[in-house]
């Protein structure tokens, strides 16, 4: 008997160690509601179409030569001009080096060529070819694209070279002369370098920049005197500074809102939420939707990825951004065709959810381009002075459920 | 062992261990639970039928005049359970808690036993989850729904038990019906563009009773026994904010024993209960209740011979909630022994209970296993 009493209380404690789930519905077997609690989640999703007020755009947030990447478009007879990169590069040595480990320099007696090297980032079109020309040494962030005109020439080109239409992303490389830059000494040995895409048809090509860690390299083959031996040396430059210019554009209507372009442009927008669904109730998905003014504008066959970002603090243009992880970033930015006019669909549920948890955080939103600044693509989209394409909050909740029913 | 440290050993073992989340009955996820039954578990190897007589049961405050020295006792309790509804069949479900704890003893010169302990007055522990597909957005999302409580009520009795002459017991008792229910309802997206929804409450019910109750022996051989109790409305708050209040039960006992041999008893106990006075308080349907239970113990003990009883019992009882205009109903068989250890000054006692409940549209099927520890220092 005692034997018995302890497997019981064996099996007691046992069964102190376990939980355990009912599956008590399974679709298509009517159990529910008779057993189930009275009380049932239910879902509602809305649109909320005058949630966003007071939107803004502005423009300036990141200026080409502060970009990642150079864009030059090949648009004959487009809607979009041409553009052109401008590389002014770090002045080359007086005296170099004659070998590694030592410091003995020696005089450099002639310079047989220069190579030029870029960084393709992205493409669209066949048939490109990059064409490289002499810029005066004091071309920079501040040479506008009509003022380099006169450089952009035939007696000035250095060099052409195609782009494979199988390359992708790739470096590409040219040689130029000896005498590529004639006034290289007496303008400090600094040269600069313009390039210019052409395409039978149309097309784009993003070349790496300086601030992209991915910039254009200028290399100098010379002749070095080496105790009155002439012996070869290579001196690779990197720019000074490097960006890109197009001829002004008209503004566009101050009502729309932009993303995207260069110099970049955001749109800050500002959401009021009824209480009842922001306070009283749950958030299980918020998404904002931006209608198009026009379909987007750009390189041809080029894409914008466009992200909303909440601000840490309203002081308009130039609210601090949350950061955000770059994880975060590509699983939510939205892609952007040029020329495409479809509605835009970015995700606001974390955003959403909280301000539903902090009252004093500023419910605006900045939509802006991932990355920036490196690329003339653009959307445009109705604001909320615009009736008929404003922009809305498209949002899931579940409503006040207060357990306790019997 | 000093006897304090022996009582509060007892109390101390309750006391520490945390009930676990589990299940006690389909029929207690409506109303206010599923509805506790006090007793130890030599009463429930009986059916319930010494309850009206047991000191420990704390069903009737005359019985507790029947403790004659200082005495500690814990239960704990464990079921196995499976139930057809709808179509769906659910089993491997187990939950443990311990349902009864009482710290009694009896002031000789007076012949006044008294009792406080605390017993399972309903449980409302549940843990269901359904799985459905909803239009969101013009798309189809599955969706996961669960719900759970854990938690119930619990009654505090303060009795006392005199007994005025041989033969005849009187008691009454005050009760105070509190406890919690911590309510969780979540919904999961198969679509991870939905966050999950998760709401948490916690529900309290409070209420009080009062019960008086007496038990006459007119010979050796014989006792009957009765009893009643009222209850107050019970409070009810979810998160600190009154909800509303649910009517509680008026009950009333009756209870007949008889010995006709010193190592043979028979017991029986009728119990009603007014739960249909909650009815107007609840979403679902409350009924009266009534159940009988009856049984026999051979042996133990008391009654002179083997030290290890058998114990065997059968019960009916109908059920206060049910989703359906159909009342649920239930039947048990019980089998029980014991054993004491120690002189006389430990026991043991273990019930192993088969419970079969049916009506609105469910039939339920559980192992109940009981097992309590009683230390008389």
């Amino acid at each position: 008997m005692r034997r018995f009493m302890l497997l019981g209380l064996a099996a007691l404690t046992a069964g102190l160690a376990t939980g355990c789930t009912e599956d008590l519905f399974a679709p298509g077997v009517g159990a529910c509601p008779a057993f189930c609690p009275p009380e049932q989640v239910a879902v509602v999703d809305t649109t909320l179409l005058d949630a966003v007020v007071n939107d803004s755009a502005y423009r300036g947030y990141v200026l080409p030569q502060e970009a990642g990447a150079m864009q030059l478009v090949a648009d004959p007879g487009g809607a979009l001009p041409a553009s052109r990169v401008i590389a002014q590069f770090l002045p080359f040595a007086e005296r170099l080096l004659l070998r590694a480990g030592d410091t003995t320099t020696g005089a450099i007696l002639a310079t047989d060529s220069f190579d030029i090297r870029v960084s393709v980032q992205a493409r669209g079109g066949a048939g490109l070819e990059l064409a490289f020309y002499r810029l005066p040494a004091t071309a920079d962030t501040s040479t506008t694209f009509a003022a380099l005109d006169p450089y952009f020439a035939d007696s000035t080109r250095l060099a052409i070279v195609a782009i494979p239409d199988t390359v992708t992303a790739d470096t590409v490389s040219a040689r130029f002369a000896a005498d590529a830059f004639p006034t290289l000494d007496a303008d400090g040995r600094v040269a600069a370098v313009g390039v210019e895409l052409r395409a039978v048809d149309r097309g784009f090509v993003s070349l790496g920049s300086l601030e992209g860690a991915d910039g254009p390299i200028l290399t100098r083959h010379v002749q070095l005197d080496s105790a009155g031996v002439s012996v070869p040396r290579v001196e690779g430059k990197l720019p000074a500074v490097d960006t890109f210019v197009a001829p002004d554009v008209p503004p566009s209507s101050p009502d729309l809102l932009r993303i995207g372009g260069a110099p970049s442009a955001r749109s800050l927008l500002r959401f009021t939420i009824p209480p009842r669904i922001l306070d009283s109730s749950t958030v299980v998905r918020a998404t904002l939707i931006l209608v198009p003014a026009a379909p987007a504008v750009g390189a041809p066959g080029d894409t914008l990825h466009v992200l909303a970002q909440g601000v840490t603090v309203d002081v308009g243009a130039k609210s601090p951004l949350i950061a955000v992880l770059q994880d975060s970033v590509l699983a939510k930015r939205v892609q952007v065709l040029v020329g495409s006019a479809d509605t835009v669909r970015l995700d606001l549920t974390t955003l959403v959810l909280a301000w539903a948890a902090d009252s004093t955080r500023p419910r605006s939103v900045m939509v802006r381009a991932v990355p920036e600044g490196g690329a003339f693509a653009e959307s445009l989209f109705g604001s909320s002075a615009s009736p008929a394409n404003r922009p809305a909050l498209q949002i899931t909740f579940v409503p006040p459920l207060n357990l306790g029913g019997r | 062992m000093p006897r304090a440290w022996a009582v509060w050993a007892v109390i101390a073992a309750v006391g520490t261990a945390a009930p676990l989340a589990g299940q006690t009955s389909v029929y207690g996820i409506r109303g206010l639970g599923f509805p506790g039954r006090a007793l130890t578990p030599r009463a429930r190897a009986m059916g319930g039928g010494l309850g009206a007589f047991d000191p420990a049961s704390p069903i009737n405050p005359a019985a507790v005049a029947g403790f004659v020295q200082v005495t500690a006792v814990a239960v704990a309790a464990a079921d196995f359970r499976g139930y057809e509804v709808g179509g769906a069949t659910v089993g491997g479900l187990h939950a443990t808690r311990f349902p009864l704890v009482e710290v009694a003893g009896r002031l000789p010169s007076v012949r006044l036993g008294y009792s406080l302990g605390m017993s399972q007055y309903t449980e409302r522990s549940f843990d269901v989850s359904l799985t459905d597909t909803i239009v969101l957005r013009g798309v189809d999302v599955a969706v996961t729904d669960r719900s759970s409580s854990s938690g119930g009520a619990s009654d505090i009795r303060g009795a006392l038990g005199w007994e005025p002459r041989a033969g005849l017991r009187i008691g009454a008792g005050v009760h105070v019906v509190t406890g919690s229910a911590k309510l969780s309802v979540s919904r999961t997206f198969s679509d991870s563009a939905y966050q999950s929804f998760r709401r948490v409450n916690e529900e309290r019910v409070s209420g009080f009773g009062v019960s008086g109750g007496l038990i006459w022996a007119p010979t050796g051989a014989l006792q009957v026994a009765l009893a009643g109790r009222y209850d107050t409305e019970a409070n009810l708050e979810v998160d600190s904010t009154p909800t509303g209040t649910v009517n509680l039960p008026v009950s009333a006992l009756a209870g007949l024993e008889i010995r006709p041999v010193r190592a043979l008893r028979w017991a029986s106990t009728f119990i009603w209960r007014s739960w249909a006075d909650a009815d107007p308080d609840l979403s679902g349907r409350a009924f009266n209740t009534w159940e009988l239970g009856s049984g026999l113990e051979l042996g133990g003990r008391e009654a002179g011979g083997s030290r290890v009883p058998l114990r065997l019992g059968a019960r009916y009882a109908t059920l206060p909630f049910s989703p359906t205009d159909d009342q649920a109903h239930e039947v048990d068989v019980a089998l029980g022994t014991g054993i004491a250890f120690a002189g006389n000054r430990g026991l043991v006692d273990v019930v192993l209970e088969r419970a079969f409940r049916s009506g609105a549209g469910a039939r339920e099927r559980a192992w109940q296993f009981s097992a309590s520890l009683t230390v008389r220092p």
